[in-house]
């Protein structure tokens, strides 16, 4: 029943994509390091150009990406300046292709993301992911509620061992007599 | 495609075998309702969370955390509190009595209506439960592969209902541990992948400020929170699904370790589960549904592999759950409703027959609700917690606790209890803010502790629990 089950389900499994107004976003990325992005669908309609950030130059290509109307779908077409190579990690992920020279990346996706990062470098690289957990500077927005709830399940779970050990210890004792 | 498709083969697969493995250690009803008594706390710890992580969870609580921020995961505390009442007010005394289900508890405890309400409360509660699950799979199934949703219902329906009325709870709580495993895989796999992405926690914390500041405060006041947390603490503490797994652990010893094992999954699943639903509104703050997020993660940013693993760790807490409820309300009817009334089912064999039969019936009727528009996935878990909680919270937890507890009594709580939350929960607007939870219980407590007081009080000898003694 089970394998008959995931072949009828693999034979009928045809992308069927909702329907509906769709957003086409395009985001290239110039070779003097700025980031042109267009928008365009029903009632929807953008254009800007982005200077990069200091920060964001070491981390690889990065730009952000304006808001569009929840839950539209998004067709987003990326384009690398003349030289630059995706080595993966990109945000979000995509399909490449070359074209004259110039990387391309595509992806159909349900609503627009906030930004799109394609990282060079080292920062396309396994460090990356460490990076994500470097440990939070003192003016972090985070609140008590965030690094209080780690604290807080921490103890929990410890003093919960110690008791349980304690009550096994006395079902022990219990038995001996 | 190829990948999502291979991976889930492969987890599939696997869990098959596992089902087929426990279906040749089934012997008797009692190997297939409680795994003949054998579970350690390991296994025991393990089937606890994948019990309790459902699709309500993979979907419905990162779908919360991307819609209200860092608040929700306080509600976790409510559920651990949950499990320790079970583990030192419930397990023991249900073990002592000999029961192999709740609804055989209340027969023994409190004669054969509360056993035939208490059965007909838990296939209306689990119904409703079912249809997350296989809303969710089938959310998650269009999402990422592009399938229609009853797709991913029919597969979480073949693939669980195969092993569930195959291998009864001894497949099933091995098949738990691999899912357990799966479910932490996944989501820290996850994890540093949506980390590197927003820039650390600074990074993450800057985002989320950008798209509402309260989603790094308290989006959620302290009554919401308390609900939330109430909810499934209250229901934990009484709630057939897990006291079934309890039952099915070799001593009171092993139940409490379990209970541990279980803490230490949990909270790890928990705090990744919150790490992904506050990255996901960072990266896609425009989603149309909380409820995306796990599969728009899985399918649109992280590797295929990764992707594939997450979407079998959400199959896995679905399935497991699924599995649990199947095997619970199966065992309802066939135990504690049929049986004591049918000729028919006077051998093992044929109440084996019965439960795989029942558990057909019962995983195949949510589907037709779950087909229909229904509210986010958390809110349908959390409904069904609030029902449990009210008709089970008093009856199982005081009455196990309190010797002047009368058959009259514990009707009186399960019909005041599930009434009163029915009828709190129909306005739009809670009456008084206050949620359905607290009067569905209270008044619950109230009848049980009224009722009893004025009910003649049992024979004295009389064993308060089990043993045949009713």
């Amino acid at each position: 029943l089970l394998a008959v089950t995931l072949a009828c389900l693999l034979a009928v499994g045809t992308a069927l994509g909702a329907e509906g107004a769709i957003v086409r976003i395009g985001v290239t990325f110039l070779p003097d390091g700025r980031c042109a992005v267009t928008g365009e669908g029903e009632h929807f309609r953008a254009s800007m150009t982005y200077l990069p950030s200091p920060a964001g130059a070491a981390a690889g290509l990065r730009c952000a990406v304006p808001d569009s109307p929840k839950g539209r779908e998004v067709e987003l077409t990326v384009t690398l300046p003349p030289g630059a190579v995706p080595a993966g990690g990109e945000f979000p992920r995509l399909r490449w292709s070359e074209h004259d020279g110039r990387w391309r990346g595509v992806a159909s996706l349900p609503a627009a993301p906030a930004f799109v990062s394609v990282p060079q470098g080292r920062a396309a690289g396994p460090a990356r992911w460490l990076d994500g957990f470097a440990p939070p500077t003192p003016g972090s927005a985070f609140g008590p509620n965030f690094y209080g709830w780690f604290v807080f399940a921490a103890v929990f779970i410890g003093l919960y061992f110690v008791w349980a050990r304690a009550m096994a210890a006395r079902d022990g004792r219990r038995v001996r007599r | 495609v190829t990948t999502f498709a291979t991976v889930l083969t492969a987890y599939f697969a696997s869990v098959a075998l596992l089902g087929w493995l426990g279906y040749r250690r089934t012997r008797t009803a009692a190997d297939f309702i409680v795994a003949g008594r054998t579970l350690g706390a390991l296994v025991g710890g393990a089937t606890l969370v994948a019990t309790q992580i459902s699709a309500g969870t993979f979907v419905g609580t990162v779908g919360l955390h991307y819609a209200a921020g860092v608040c929700f995961a306080w509600v976790w505390p409510g559920a651990w509190l949950g499990w320790i009442v079970a583990a030192v007010f419930v397990a023991p005394k249900l073990r002592e009595s000999g029961a192999l289900t709740v609804p055989d508890y209340f027969g023994r405890r409190y004669g054969a209506a509360a056993r035939t309400l208490a059965a007909g409360l838990i296939v209306l509660a689990y119904t409703i439960f079912l249809v997350a699950q296989y809303k969710a799979s089938g959310i998650i199934v269009q999402a990422v592969l592009g399938w229609p949703e009853w797709t991913g219902m029919v597969l979480v329906l073949a693939s669980t209902a195969v092993y569930s009325l195959l291998g009864g709870l001894h497949g099933g709580a091995r098949i738990d541990l691999l899912q357990s495993l799966v479910m932490v895989a996944g989501v820290i796999i996850a994890v540093p992948v949506l980390l590197g992405h927003v820039g650390g926690l600074d990074g993450l914390a800057r985002g989320l400020a950008a798209v509402d500041p309260r989603l790094i405060g308290w989006f959620y006041g302290w009554r919401e929170l308390l609900a939330f947390g109430a909810s499934f603490g209250l229901s934990l503490a009484a709630t057939p699904l897990e006291i079934t797994r309890f039952i099915a652990m070799r001593d009171a010893a092993t139940t409490r370790y379990a209970v541990g094992v279980a803490l230490v999954f949990q909270a790890v699943i928990g705090a990744a589960i919150m790490l992904i639903g506050l990255s996901m509104r960072a990266l896609f703050p425009n989603l149309a549904s909380g409820d995306l997020a796990s599969s728009v993660m899985a399918a649109y940013v992280l590797t295929p592999a990764a992707g594939a693993l997450l979407i079998a760790a959400a199959f896995s807490a679905i399935m497991s759950t699924v599995n649990a409820l199947l095997l619970v309300a199966s065992a309802s009817v066939v135990h504690d409703v049929w049986a004591p009334v049918s000729r028919l089912l006077t051998t093992d064999r044929r109440q084996l027959l019965a439960n795989r039969g029942t558990i057909l019936v019962l995983a195949v009727v949510p589907i037709w609700f779950a087909l229909h528009e229904v509210p986010l996935v958390q809110f349908i878990v959390l409904f069904q917690a609030k029902l449990v909680a009210s008709f089970f919270f008093a009856p199982v937890v005081i009455g196990l606790n309190w010797r002047r507890s009368t058959n009259a009594g514990a009707l009186a709580a399960m019909s005041c209890g599930l009434v009163v939350c029915l009828a709190w929960s129909l306005p739009r607007q809670a009456p008084f803010g206050l949620d359905a939870i607290f009067p569905g219980v209270a008044a619950s407590i109230a009848a049980f502790v009224m009722v009893s007081l004025r009910t003649p009080a049992r024979a004295a000898g009389v064993a308060m629990i089990g043993g045949g003694g009713q």
